[in-house]
């Protein structure tokens, strides 16, 4: 019962992370990457990490054999 | 030739009949699922429309479509797609027409909405196949005409889906998905070396086109917010909603749900630094013609062999999208035409299977003409197809999760959709990046809000349906029965008032 607020919780989390405008104006190259480039693509790995955890608490099991 | 041999492969497994034709009868595994799933999703528009907003725009391009779509398409799996499973499953649906249809107990509501799905469907259609033209068209030095890699895709994606079905064409994309997911990598690890490495290219860019390495004045922040309710279109697609629909059990969307984000990077980086990267070499393309930067790269760059497989990395995106959208479009004309409207009763199996394909190719026909005209960018056409989908959320959502919702309150949602959208487009004329009042906000947020407001004041205004009809929606518990056959709103006690008799 407890499982799907903590995944709303956590998707709006993510959801404002996804709007970084600390990174709004700036160019500098990391990796060879420009930094606002690079932070959306960590994002991304942490979207997995947030939805493998809400897929194993969430999706529902098959009763059939 | 590969994929030709997968779709004729797959066809010797065709058990003939409508399910197993249109959803593999529901055998599809975690992997094959993930990569059929993410295969249909990117498209031309991942690989060509994403670079050529790159060179314009800059790196802005990944936050607006790559990472929110890695936030927002999982979600859409979890809660939306594998309810949407269970209830296919249970009872037996193959379309979404046919659940909402059932759902409401609404004829009228059913077509209205095969209707706007398929409309909404032909501009993103309409990419792929311009796509695949660009390509053969920069690739062959402009030796072949754009007209000629057109008609190819749309003939040999054509062949596949008649022979192969579902099945076929999960295989096929689960192919092509690897293909592009290879080939993109290493198209970019060769055109970066070639300019000295990534820091130094980046270093020129940022010397020659700095706003390219930074959203600064190339997006709004106010579009930038409401762009990520474009992505929210991944749980209206009709050809998503088939491929949902065949997974072998709920565990099978595991892969889909965790990997995506990931997915999407790997496609998508690529794509988007390639579009900036190009800056260096194409400094002076206009307009729609940045649509084949990344192709125009690949020709500079890769050697002569590797261009070609490149290329075939290019393909193989854009079939795997078309290959799902034509085969779910024939499925939907199948079942919410042919059968539902009583033709099925002096027709064979095969013969409905067939009117399936006939449709399948009318559209791909209007589709391909549509091509040979169309001078918007791709990035754009398939903005305007997304934004359409993306707002027809507050019906699926309320079919599934809302009991008190009623077919008065989906189609209020709809009309206001359709008048909406239209208004919006016609508006936006030929302005390439048209907000609602030069305000920054796309005007998918402002339709969202609008059919969702219709839908709970429709809804409410109107009597609750009849509580038999919803438990059936609403049981707890996996499914019980598959039936195999379609439950259809019985036409005789149509006029749009009658729910479905509970079995």
């Amino acid at each position: 019962m407890k499982t799907f607020p903590a995944f709303l919780t956590g998707f709006l989390l993510l959801y404002f992370l996804h709007q970084d405008f600390w990174f709004w104006n700036d160019a500098t190259l990391f990796f060879g990457l420009p930094v606002g480039l690079v932070y959306h693509v960590l994002y991304c790995v942490v979207v997995t990490l947030f939805f493998a955890l809400a897929a194993k608490a969430l999706l529902p099991k098959s009763t059939e054999g | 030739m590969i994929v030709l041999s997968i779709g004729l492969l797959s066809k010797r497994l065709f058990r003939g009949t409508g399910e197993d034709y249109f959803v593999a009868t529901r055998s599809i595994g975690p992997f094959i699922l993930l990569m059929s799933l993410f295969g249909t999703h990117m498209t031309a528009f991942a690989l060509l429309g994403a670079s050529g907003e790159a060179y314009h725009n800059g790196i802005g391009v990944f936050g607006l479509m790559a990472s929110s779509s890695a936030l927002i398409a999982p979600a859409v799996f979890l809660l939306v797609g594998s309810r949407a499973w269970s209830l296919g499953k249970k009872f037996g649906y193959l379309t979404q027409v046919q659940f909402f249809r059932d759902r409401w107990g609404s004829d009228v509501l059913g077509l209205l909405l095969f209707v706007v799905l398929v409309a909404f469907m032909i501009p993103y259609l309409l990419i792929g196949v311009m796509g695949a033209g660009i390509t053969m068209h920069q690739i062959t030095g402009g030796q072949v005409p754009q007209w000629v890699g057109g008609l190819l895709i749309s003939a040999v994606i054509l062949t596949y889906v008649i022979f192969g079905g579902l099945r076929g064409t999960a295989w096929a994309n689960t192919f092509q998905t690897l293909v592009f997911m290879g080939l993109g990598a290493v198209t970019f690890w060769v055109i970066v070396q070639k300019l000295g490495g990534l820091s130094k290219a980046m270093t020129i860019v940022s010397q020659k086109r700095p706003s390219l390495l930074v959203r600064g004045d190339h997006v709004n922040p106010w579009t930038f917010l409401t762009y990520t309710f474009i992505p929210l279109s991944v749980a209206t697609f009709p050809h998503i909603f088939m491929h949902w629909l065949s997974a072998r059990k709920p565990e099978s969307f595991r892969p889909a749900i965790v990997f995506y984000p990931l997915c999407i990077a790997v496609v998508w980086l690529p794509s988007v630094v390639i579009g900036v990267l190009g800056t260096i070499n194409y400094p002076n393309l206009q307009g729609p013609a940045a649509n084949a930067i990344l192709v125009k790269m690949i020709e500079l760059h890769a050697p002569e062999y590797l261009a070609g497989l490149l290329a075939a990395g290019i393909f193989a995106a854009v079939m795997s999208s078309l290959d799902s959208q034509v085969l779910a479009l024939g499925s939907m004309f199948t079942q919410d035409v042919v059968r539902h409207y009583g033709f099925h009763n002096r027709m064979t199996e095969k013969q409905q299977v067939l009117f399936g394909r006939l449709f399948v190719f009318l559209i791909m026909a209007v589709t391909y003409s549509l091509s040979l005209i169309s001078n918007r960018s791709i990035f754009k056409l398939g903005i305007w197809s997304f934004t359409g989908f993306a707002t027809l959320l507050p019906i699926v959502v309320a079919a599934l999760f809302w009991k008190r919702s009623t077919k008065q309150g989906a189609v209020a949602s709809l009309l206001t959709v359709i008048f909406l959208w239209v208004y919006f487009f016609v508006q936006s004329g030929q302005a390439p990046d048209y907000t609602v009042g030069d305000t920054g906000i796309m005007p998918v947020a402002i339709i969202l809000i609008a059919s969702t407001l219709a839908m709970l004041v429709g809804s409410l205004l109107s009597p609750p349906p009849p509580a038999n009809h919803i438990e059936r929606f609403f049981e707890r518990g996996q499914p019980k029965q598959s039936l195999h056959t379609v439950p259809t709103v019985d036409p005789s006690l149509d006029s749009d008032s009658s729910y479905r008799k509970t079995p």
